[in-house]
């Protein structure tokens, strides 16, 4: 467990006779006035000056300091300097826990060396089309991943918010909490680093490409796996063997089988082929950017542009031309729709299922079922929007547990998915059933029946 | 079971529920600060809502981890405690707001031994209040709507469960033992994939004869207090992963399924209960 950030911030603004050996600590404050505290899974990192320069301190979770011990301990010995400077400081910090009990804690000082962050790198030399620079960061890059590949250094969890990158076009990695060293997982860190390659190669050979992929989120290692076969494709029309491998190697997961060995191989063939590609690949022709977006949900994405809601796949290509003023996710095949005040029910090729002329539509993709309001009667409907039944309903609730809280003629009961009664509708009110109970209101008085419709007993 | 991790895709829920009654302006000593209750509940519940932003921080801003909804309850209604007329609001929109920000000063042991005053600030999303009467069961039935709408949202079919604090010291007024005890069950029968949600009633002293009693694992340990005993019956049992915590905090710790409730509980136990009742937090990535 990691200390609590409020007792860090309290001895981070009240140092004194709180650190063993850093005298004169200030915490480096925000545009709010506040320190700057940045967290992750493993560890809380507040931003420090110590002797003029610029660190940051790190509380680690409990679970990760025997190895932050041991990785600072080698990236000293090592001198390796991709890896930015960090001590390890044991029982330094004197925090007191919310009972108001102190205790010394282990820190990490990790310095922040000069430069800028990978992302805005990017974004400054791709947006400008400046490729020298990027050029000479991806070969840097490249020898980074060979030389902590022979050192037997790990990162784990390379991504760009945790590179810094240096004068002269040198990533620095700066999350040093999430290496491990010398541990027999040196090919750990194998996949996200073959993305990251191939992306900085991508923004090299064509700058205005890798900004589209990143306006389209196609640079995040979830949606990355979408642009593969388009990369294969670009590799193989521009007989680059390497980008081709890598890419397949990707798209198979077969990056740590490959071994880290492998991937240095390939990379190290990639920094001889950095040059512009032809127009080649519908990648190349981007669709234009979306507004608002939801969730990819069963392959596809709710984007809306100019006000009007589609979908598209995970390369951001439309899935159908059909527009709407609303869209929902997509869940087991079918989404709601509605063109103004009117709902209906689509499948993944918007196809309509439903017609758009529902008050209102709710789809439980789980149970296969759709509840349609019209007139303000409502209706039970199965997958492919056929009524269940020639029944309508006063208010229909959620199902579960396969029923369904039904109101008619101002009493309450229960249907099956089938629109048949199974609890007859004896109830002032009905509410939904949870863990095989369900609370109704039975003569002026609250209590809760089994599925049977048997009452608890009082 | 309850070990879901918390991740933007998988977020967890907090609702804290607030009594903002008229005894609630008593006042209470929390450290060597005295002040009222309500003050001293709002400056615990605004230090959980501080841990949660800042553990939500990433290099690139305040990520949606959890959705955190505040009630107050007083005179005969429950109102969204953030202002506005919103009960939940996302962690990157707490981050956003411009609050007030208050000093208190706190009284440390270093380890040279010397005493000292320490500066602390906190910021306050919650204003404290205390006026009129105690509608608990209000305030615990606009609980059950708000995590049953949320444990009901498919994108949060597979979360950590929402954990739901009552914070109060005194007894409803607007209800009998039945109607909360009927309540207080169709919040603990709320539930995601990863278990059902948690209920933890927090009830605070101004000063007592009686010692308080924290997550207490049988309702022998209330005596015959019928207040603390209808807590105990209305709070959740909790999880086997808050086991280690609950045993460190309590003196001698006793052995069963501790109860999620505090009865008689100063400021400081306060603060406790609500860091062991969001030990979730630790499961975000």
């Amino acid at each position: 467990m990691k200390p609590a950030v409020n007792s860090i911030l309290e001895a981070v603004a009240n140092p004194t006779g709180r650190f063993r050996t850093l005298d004169n600590l200030y915490a480096i404050t925000g545009e709010d006035g506040q320190p700057i505290v940045t967290s992750s899974s493993a560890a809380v990192g507040v931003r420090v000056e110590w002797r003029g320069k610029e660190y940051i301190m790190k509380f680690l979770d409990e679970s990760h300091a025997p190895d932050a011990r041991r990785v600072a301990a080698a990236i000293e010995t090592m001198r390796v300097s991709w890896l930015a400077p960090s001590i390890y400081l044991e029982s330094q910090v004197w925090l007191f826990d919310n009972r108001g009990e102190g205790a010394w804690h282990d820190i990490v000082l990790q310095e922040i060396p000069p430069g800028k962050s990978l992302v805005d790198y990017l974004q400054a030399h791709a947006s400008s089309g400046d490729r020298e620079p990027l050029a000479k960061l991806f070969r840097n890059f490249c020898d980074m991943a060979a030389c902590l590949g022979v050192a037997g250094i790990a990162h784990n969890k390379i991504r760009p918010q945790g590179i810094i990158v240096c004068d002269g076009a040198y990533p620095t990695l700066i999350d040093n909490e999430r290496v491990t060293v010398g541990s027999g997982n040196v090919d750990a860190d194998d996949e996200p680093l073959s993305i990251l390659a191939v992306l900085l190669f991508i923004a090299a050979c064509r700058p205005e490409l890798f900004l589209s992929l990143r306006q389209r989120r196609l640079n995040q290692p979830a949606n990355f796996r979408s642009i593969i076969p388009d990369l294969i494709t670009i590799a193989r029309e521009t007989d680059n063997l390497a980008l081709e491998l890598i890419s397949e190697g990707l798209l198979q997961c077969k990056t740590t089988i490959m071994g880290r060995v492998g991937v240095i191989r390939l990379l190290t063939l990639l920094k001889d082929k950095i040059e512009p590609w032809k127009e080649l690949s519908s990648l190349l022709n981007p669709e234009p950017f979306w507004e608002a977006s939801g969730p990819m949900s069963d392959t596809l994405r709710a984007v809306m542009r100019s006000g009007k809601w589609s979908y598209v796949d995970r390369s951001g290509k439309s899935v159908f031309a059909a527009e709407y003023d609303y869209a929902d996710d997509f869940f087991e095949g079918r989404a709601v729709v509605s063109c103004g005040s009117d709902y209906g029910l689509i499948d993944r090729k918007g196809d309509t299922i439903m017609p758009i002329v529902f008050e209102q539509v709710r789809w439980y993709g789980r149970e296969g079922i759709a509840i349609a309001v019209y007139e303000g009667k409502y209706t039970l409907h199965n997958r492919g929007g056929a009524k269940v039944c020639d029944k309508e309903w006063d208010w229909l609730g959620d199902p579960g547990e396969g029923l369904i809280a039904a109101a008619k003629d101002g009493k309450y009961g229960y249907i099956a998915y089938d629109g048949s009664t199974t609890i007859e509708f004896r109830f002032t009110n009905a509410y939904d059933f949870r863990n095989g109970r369900a609370v109704v209101e039975l003569g002026g008085k609250e209590t809760s029946i089994d599925t049977a419709g048997v009452c608890a007993a009082n | 079971m309850y070990s879901a991790k918390i991740t933007r895709a998988n977020p967890s829920a907090f609702i804290i529920l607030i009594d903002q009654s008229g005894s609630m302006d008593e006042s209470v000593v929390f450290d060597s600060n005295t002040m009222p209750k309500a003050e001293a509940v709002a400056l615990m519940a605004n230090m959980l809502i501080g841990e949660i932003v800042n553990r939500s921080r990433r290099e690139e801003g305040v990520r949606d981890y959890f959705h955190i909804a505040a009630a107050g309850y007083s005179d005969d209604k429950v109102y969204p405690a953030f202002g506005g007329s919103q009960y939940f609001v996302s962690t990157s929109q707490l981050a956003g707001m411009d609050v007030r920000r208050a000093r208190y000063t706190r009284e440390r042991a270093l380890p040279t031994g010397e005493n000292v005053m320490m500066v602390i600030e906190h910021k306050f999303w919650i204003e404290p209040q205390s006026r009129s009467n105690t509608p608990m069961y209000q305030a615990l039935d606009k609980a059950h709507e708000l995590a049953r709408k949320w444990c009901d949202d498919p994108a949060h079919s597979l979360s950590y469960p929402p954990i739901i604090f009552n914070i109060t010291d005194g007894e409803a007024s607007d209800a009998d033992d039945t109607a909360l005890m009927q309540i207080a069950e169709k919040i603990k029968s709320l539930a995601t994939a990863d278990g059902n949600a948690l209920l933890i009633n927090i009830h605070i002293a101004a000063d007592s004869e009686m010692p308080p009693t924290l997550f207490p694992a049988t309702a022998e340990e209330l005596g015959n207090a019928a207040h603390a005993r209808l807590l105990y019956e209305m709070s959740s049992p909790m999880p086997e992963r808050y086991s280690a915590d609950i045993v460190r905090l309590r003196t001698p710790a006793g052995r069963g399924t501790f109860r999620g409730m505090s009865y008689n509980c100063s400021p400081a136990d306060m603060l406790a209960m609500i860091d062991i009742g969001s030990i979730s937090i630790n499961l975000m990535q």
